[in-house]
């Protein structure tokens, strides 16, 4: 209640500072002129199909990372010469910006759906390996132990101890990849025209509309929020609770 | 002649009360259910954990391992369990040569160590899945029935960390029970319990395993819980790592740690074992 009250008064003080400013209005649009922009686009249909288009991108390359990255990262704290030899690589590739892959990615799927989803893929999996790696290597030692004495091994092992124990720091790592995986796609849409969301920006760009810029900003904010809050947020939570990891409310 | 029977009468009455209650463990016959034939364990820091160590546990013994902390008796339960191949020396469990662990020796931790997002009941079932010829209903069947022997009627559904510790440490050992392992290994599980409810697991430990006999080697460092669970205590030393005593214990059954009895016999231990690692007298009180 009161956090929105300070929202509104925020607005208000953009409101005041784009009209009372030196600045032409054309370049510090006022929070209502943002707002009417962001209505016209929702209203023409554009920026849903926008959105569609950037989600079902992001769902596909994300998809792709999640089902290569738990196992990769598994694979990785499991075995030692796989770590030795891998994880460096992984370690200096994660580094990388994820925009830094699409030169390459141009050079070898052309200005295609593939390219981009290549960045996004690429942008996303080496977190989520990361983290996936942590998460198994930070098992407390009792649950392998127990599970040898028990005579858990093989697929029981892996399905039953393994990934469920490491599941909370795998959930991170998977809000990680996600958070990163967005990212990357905007760049991707920003640099080559394509649909989506980032190409709804540059067209804001191309036709001096700030207001559309900035509206655009605005919903690219609320669907990063929105999967973090209803999707994982709440996962977390859940897995946490069951879990045990923080006090049952 | 009355008086010389009354004389008697006296006489054998008291040798019955100082009948010896720990008596040095006797050979038996009979094949062992485990067999330790000198076996000897040095760490990488040259430490050595177990000198020529060779111990018989018979079928349906409940054996006690006691002696102070670097006795080597934890070590010698996880080569029994098979974590580890000890440097020398020949382990048996049912003639064949340990290799590996096995859930025929199941290993019981210091903690209780059940997997925190299932159920007390998912828990006991899916160590069951490793169990061969077992029905999802027969596994499920087996979980209800142990975790009853336990009392933990009521608690099935619950998570681990719903629990208070006494009742996960008796979570884990109807997991342990369920599993119906060949030998029973136990690793201090009741030390990091309160006194009470320490008494409490004596009491229930006690209680199955007069009606299944299993054949138990159960590790600690407190003599009077060693009295109060074992038919036999073993008693080890330090630096390096050996067998001092092999006693039989003769008390009553159910026994208790306050018991009159225990708590002498515990004080003897104490004082011998001090004697013998030429500690003195004032130092630690188990």
């Amino acid at each position: 209640m009161r956090a929105a009250l300070v929202l509104v008064l925020l607005a208000g003080a953009w409101e005041l500072l784009a009209s009372l400013g030196p600045w032409p209005h054309y370049l510090f649009p006022a929070a209502s002129d943002v707002a009417s922009a962001l209505w016209r686009l929702a209203r023409s249909g554009a920026l849903g199909a926008a959105t569609l288009k950037s989600l079902s991108r992001l769902g596909q390359g994300y998809l792709v990372s999640a089902a290569l990255g738990v196992p990769l990262g598994v694979a990785l704290a499991r075995s030692p010469l796989l770590r030795a030899a891998v994880k460096p690589l992984v370690m200096g590739l994660q580094a990388l910006p994820s925009i830094c892959w699409l030169p390459l990615s141009l050079l070898w799927f052309g200005l295609s759906e593939a390219a981009i989803l290549f960045v996004v893929i690429m942008g996303s999996l080496l977190a989520v390996a990361i983290a996936a790696e942590d998460a198994v290597a930070g098992i407390p030692p009792i649950l392998l132990d127990v599970s040898g004495t028990l005579g858990v091994r093989g697929p029981r092992l892996y399905g039953g101890v393994l990934l469920p124990a490491a599941l909370p720091g795998i959930l991170t790592g998977l809000k990680l990849g996600w958070s990163f995986a967005w990212r990357a796609l905007m760049a991707g849409e920003l640099l080559f025209v394509s649909g989506g969301l980032g190409q709804l920006l540059t067209l804001g760009r191309d036709l001096l509309d700030v207001a559309q810029v900035m509206a655009v900003m605005l919903a690219i904010v609320a669907v990063g929020v929105a999967v973090d809050r209803l999707l994982f947020r709440s996962l977390e939570q859940r897995v946490r609770r069951r879990w045990g990891l923080q006090g049952t409310a | 002649m009355v008086k010389s029977a009354l004389q008697r009468l006296r006489n054998s009455l008291r040798k019955r009360q100082e009948a010896p209650l720990l008596v040095p463990a006797r050979g038996r016959v009979g094949t062992p259910k485990i067999s330790v034939l000198g076996v000897d364990h040095t760490y990488a820091n040259e430490v050595a954990a177990l000198h020529d160590v060779t111990l018989d546990v018979h079928p349906g013994e409940f054996l006690c391992l006691l002696g102070p902390s670097g006795c080597g008796k934890t070590t010698l339960l996880y080569a029994l369990a098979g974590a580890f191949k000890p440097s020398g020396g020949d382990i048996r469990i049912d003639g064949r040569p340990v290799a590996g662990p096995s859930p025929s020796r199941l290993l019981m931790f210091q903690e209780p160590a059940l997997f925190p997002w299932l159920t007390v009941e998912q828990n006991v079932r899916f160590a069951l899945g490793g169990v061969n010829g077992l029905s999802r209903r027969e596994r499920s069947v087996r979980a209800y029935e142990f975790l009853h022997l336990v009392n933990l009627d009521g608690f099935e559904n619950a998570l681990p960390h719903q629990l208070s510790g006494g009742m996960r440490m008796r979570a884990s050992l109807a997991r342990a029970l369920a599993m119906n392992p060949a030998v029973l290994l136990m690793d201090e599980p009741f030390s990091p319990l309160d006194a009470e409810t320490r008494s409490q697991m004596h009491d229930l430990l006690q209680r199955i395993w007069m009606r299944s006999h299993k054949t138990v080697v159960f590790v600690t460092h407190n003599v009077r819980e060693a009295l109060v669970l074992g038919d036999r205590v073993v008693v080890m030393a330090a630096r390096p790592g050996r067998i001092l005593w092999d006693l039989e214990v003769h008390l009553p059954r159910p026994r208790d740690p306050d018991d009159q009895q225990v708590v002498d016999l515990s004080r003897k231990i104490r004082e011998a074992l001090r004697q013998a690692e030429g500690m003195r007298p004032d130092r630690e009180r188990a």
